[in-house]
């Protein structure tokens, strides 16, 4: 449905070209919901309003539905209005002068999307009911709560029947409970309307509970796209695994490949570790990192310890109690690791631990000061 | 406790002192309009009512005076709404440039500029219709016609407006005008059915504030409606307070002030009813996204264009005018005669005749800006840092001076000193017009103080007074510094305006104490027009070195 190649635009700051987008390309199938997530700065809002047509880029292709709407070769470039797209901004931009219904009416009523009457007043109907807005059809948007404002923007993008959806943050600015309960209502909507949506945010929670795939952007580079489940369970660089929740990184080099396990030698001692789906295979020898997530680490008391996978003796420094669950930072060696545990499990500071890496969950990856990624963002 | 209570009252004497002087400007008026002619026992009387409703032209110069204050506002927005938009939306490579350009402007006073434009196009001895009567056989240019001062103010009020309707241009939320074109609206109707309406509020109550200084300032009508007699309300009470022979009327002139405050009035509802609701437009709490629109070639060429005609006839045309009239002993256009006649001599001779007039407008600058900063200073205290119950009722009050028109208060002001000459001697004197010029500024520096004193939050003042300061120690210490940088700009303004009034010492007797503009004034009345340009190019230079002071001192460098 929606495709891009190859984008690339450069600002200027400070009499060097920066790269806001270095070489982009994306694929978004008929009816999915792509999220784009990154820190900010990292080119997933300029992606965004490329596509919307707001601004335009140095190189490259945006294909929409098999219509060109963006080439820089050929010099095509398609003003938004003209662009089968709908946007919802951040600020949700409805438009403070007029009424709930004239703002999802004055796009069906002037403009490329217009309508004829008797249609329009049923679309409106329609959306102003599937948003539960009817009662407040005729209320000034001034008037109504940060929630309600972003329905009626939805409402005023869902009406122009696009066939792709732009979100540019559309929860960002709402309080923590509803920005959760919106977030699955918001899913379940586009699903059941079939829209093809591209959704930019830079909470990693709202990107893993509503993305069908996510893009993880950084500095201008997409780089990885995946499910949500990929993306956390199989980061393939450090910083994505960083971005998306808590990791623990121990370096080390590669002394034997089993089939897809990778064994580390490290200063912890012999670790085993997988390669993530999409990343590179290792040669022995080679510097790599495990990484291993704080709640995939089992913590038992030192003396009823069995053996069963890769074990290594630690030492509690600290506890931080969070209710749910337990924060623990733990010293094994010369490495300081975070493992977090049910809040049934209790440790005292000092207490000698076992810790064991389960190798189905353990990944390695190319140290990140080798592909230039992430360090930044520590 | 005894002396930190005394010490707060400081604070409240000046509030009511600036309650007063507001007050002053409108029972004054009132009471002048009812006082009763001379020798009669009555305490009051409707007689000046009748005198002045008696005359059957009072309709048309009250419709002319409408007139005037609808013309001067199209002419003004004919100038300022291109600028402002060409500033706010646009990506105009010389904005800077321009804004400079328009800060300067406010150098060149507006009677000065009236004055450049009654030389080359008055219908007896203008330089232009000097050199066209040859060629068609007859003067082609009227200045002195009600066309040409609504033009002029206009002109004069361009700077100023641009400085009032960019930010509404410029504040409105980018992102409105994107959410058109994602929605399939094309850039026309974005405009037409969003942007228009969103601004239009913010630009009509400018235009309302406009037309109240339309039809109360002076300087233009004084130098092109007199002579014309194209008769205004203002020009009215003019002539009722300087009678040719006899004493001033103050009845007569306090009935055309209540005529002048009632409109005013009007248009101050109207344009706190529009202010209102340009407010309500602006969703609280969202992100303010400035767009840009690319100019195309020929969109930068228009702006230029624009741009230089503004520049011709507010910058070259005063300007050159002036140097020329400066250099030669009358009226003439450029001619290998008048060549021979050039002499510098304008400028000696009025450096002799400015030093008195100089001294006394420092001291009108020097008292005005003291006067109106401690006041307003001290209102903004209590209506934005205290829970008073008559904070709201000042705040009221020092608004409506804005309604009182300076030729309104100038009346009153001289009405009361003249009652009450035996007691306190001010009837005459250069002070009165330090009190009108501050109780009119007073509206404005207020608010500037106001809105960043709002910015401050409230418990900057609690926590001084949680560390032990008491209420005037907090006041000195703690909002005094930061309100400092609004003190300094709205200081700035009040005294580059003061410099340059026309309206306030020409309807302020002041014996035979001139200030600069009188001078220039009645130079240019008594045909010393190279003494008039010369000790106008002076009080320009001074203005600018005021100017360019003011932009350095308040970081009003760029946009």
């Amino acid at each position: 449905m929606l495709e891009i190649t190859q984008l690339r635009k450069t600002y200027r700051d400070k009499r060097e070209q920066v790269y806001a987008l270095d070489g982009i390309d994306l694929a978004v199938k008929k009816g999915e919901f792509l999220v784009l997530l990154g820190p900010s700065g990292c080119g997933k809002t300029t992606t965004l309003r490329s596509i919307a047509g707001l601004e335009r880029p140095d190189e490259g292709e945006i294909t929409i539905d098999g219509q060109p709407v963006y080439a820089e070769a050929q010099h095509i470039f398609v003003p938004p209005e003209k662009r089968p797209i709908s946007m919802v901004f951040q600020s949700y931009a409805i438009w403070p002068h007029l009424s709930v219904y004239d703002n999802v009416a004055l796009p069906l009523k002037v403009g490329h999307r217009r309508l004829e009457q008797e249609e329009r007043e049923k679309r409106i109907k329609e959306v102003l009911a599937l948003l539960g807005l009817e009662s407040l059809a005729d209320r000034k948007v001034t008037a109504l709560s940060g929630g309600q404002q972003q329905r009626v923007s939805l409402a005023r993008a869902i009406a122009q029947r696009p066939k792709v959806l732009l979100m540019d943050e559309p929860l960002s600015n709402l309080d923590y409970k509803l920005r959760v309960r919106l977030r699955s209502e918001l899913k379940a909507l586009m699903h059941q309307l079939e829209l093809t949506t591209v959704y930019v945010t830079h909470d990693q929670e709202e990107a893993l509970a509503m993305g069908d795939r996510i893009a993880v952007m950084n500095q201008g580079k997409l780089i990885q796209l995946g499910t949500p489940r990929d993306i956390y369970q199989q980061p393939l660089t450090e910083f994505v695994a960083r971005f998306i929740g808590e990791m623990n990184f121990i370096s080390g080099t590669v002394r034997q490949i089993d089939q897809d396990e990778v064994h580390l030698e490290t200063a912890l001692g012999n670790l085993v570790g997988k390669v993530p789906k999409g990343g590179q295979r290792p040669v022995v020898g080679q510097k790599r990192t495990l990484g291993i997530r704080p709640t995939d680490i089992d913590m038992i008391p030192e003396q009823t310890a069995e053996a069963r996978g890769d074990q290594v003796a630690g030492t509690i420094v600290s506890a931080q109690y969070l209710g749910e669950s337990i924060d623990y930072t733990v010293q094994a060696g010369p490495i300081t690791l975070q493992v977090k545990t049910h809040h049934r499990l209790v440790f005292q500071p000092n207490d000698c631990v076992t810790l064991q890496f389960d190798p189905k969950y353990a990944i390695v990856i190319e140290p990140d000061d080798e592909t230039g990624w992430g360090k930044r963002h520590e | 406790m005894n002396r930190q209570r005394s010490d707060v009252w400081i604070i409240y004497s000046i509030v009511v002192l600036a309650v007063s002087l507001v007050m002053i400007s409108i029972a004054g008026i009132l009471i002048a309009s009812v006082s009763p002619p001379e020798e009669t026992e009555q305490l009051f009387s409707l007689a000046h009512y009748g005198e002045v409703f008696g005359n059957p032209d009072l309709y048309k110069v009250i419709g002319r005076t409408l007139l005037l204050g609808l013309g001067s506002i199209a002419f003004m927005l004919a100038f300022s709404l291109p600028i402002s938009w060409i500033l706010a939306r646009t990506d105009y490579k010389r904005k800077n440039l321009l804004f400079s350009l328009l800060i300067a402007n406010i150098a060149i006073p507006g009677f000065i500029k009236a004055m450049s434009y009654v030389f080359l196009f008055n219908p007896t001895a203008g330089i232009v219709n000097k050199l066209v009567t040859p060629l068609v056989g007859e003067a082609l240019f009227n200045v002195y016609s009600l066309p040409w001062i609504c033009y002029l103010q206009g002109l004069l009020m361009t700077p100023i407006a641009v400085f009032m309707i960019y930010p509404a241009l410029r504040n409105m939320d980018g992102s409105l005008e994107e959410a058109c074109w994602t929605s399939g609206l094309s850039r026309w109707q974005a405009v037409r059915y969003v942007v228009f309406p969103l601004v239009a509020p913010a630009i009509a109550a400018a235009s309302l504030f406009f037309f109240i200084l339309a039809i109360e300032i002076f300087d233009v009508v004084a130098l092109v409606g007199l002579p014309g007699k194209i008769v205004v309300l203002s020009g009215m009470i003019y002539d009722a307070t300087h009678p040719t022979y006899g004493l001033p009327n103050y009845g007569k002139a306090g009935v055309l002030g209540v005529i002048l405050f009632l409109i005013a009035g009007v248009a101050i509802a109207f344009y706190l009813k529009l202010l209102v609701q340009a407010q309500r437009y602006q969703v609280v709490g969202a992100k303010i996204r400035h767009v840009q629109q690319e100019l195309s070639g020929k969109g930068k060429l228009l702006a230029d264009c624009f741009i230089g005609v503004w520049i011709f006839l507010s910058f070259v045309i005063p300007l050159f005018t002036l140097f020329w009239t400066s250099l030669v002993p009358y009226l003439q256009p450029p001619s290998l005669k008048a060549l021979d006649t050039l002499s510098f001599k304008s400028y000696s001779v009025a450096l002799a005749y400015m030093i008195e007039p100089m001294k006394n407008t420092l001291f009108v600058m020097v008292t005005s800006v003291i006067l109106a900063v401690v006041l307003s200073v001290c209102v903004s205290w209590l209506v934005t840092r205290t829970k008073s119950r008559l904070a709201p009722v000042v705040e009221f009050i020092v608004f409506l001076s804005i309604a009182v028109p300076s030729m309104v208060s100038a009346v009153a002001f001289q009405f009361i000193a003249l009652k009450l000459y035996s007691i306190i001697p001010l009837y005459g004197s250069i002070v009165l017009v330090v009190l009108v010029l501050a109780s009119r500024m007073l509206t404005f520096t207020t608010r500037t103080i106001n809105g960043t004193a709002l910015q401050l939050n409230q418990e900057l003042d609690e926590a001084a007074y949680t560390s032990g300061l008491s209420r005037f120690t907090a006041f000195r210490k703690v909002f005094l510094p930061l309100v400092t940088p609004a003190v300094v700009y709205s200081a700035f303004v009040v005294a580059v305006l003061a410099a340059r009034d026309l309206t306030v010492p020409l309807m302020v007797n002041t014996g035979n104490k001139e200030l600069v503009s009188t001078l220039i004034y009645h130079l240019q009345a008594n045909g010393s027009y190279d003494v008039a340009s010369a000790v106008g190019f002076y009080l320009m230079v001074f203005l600018l070195v005021l100017v360019l002071l003011a932009r350095r001192l308040t970081g009003l460098k760029q946009l």
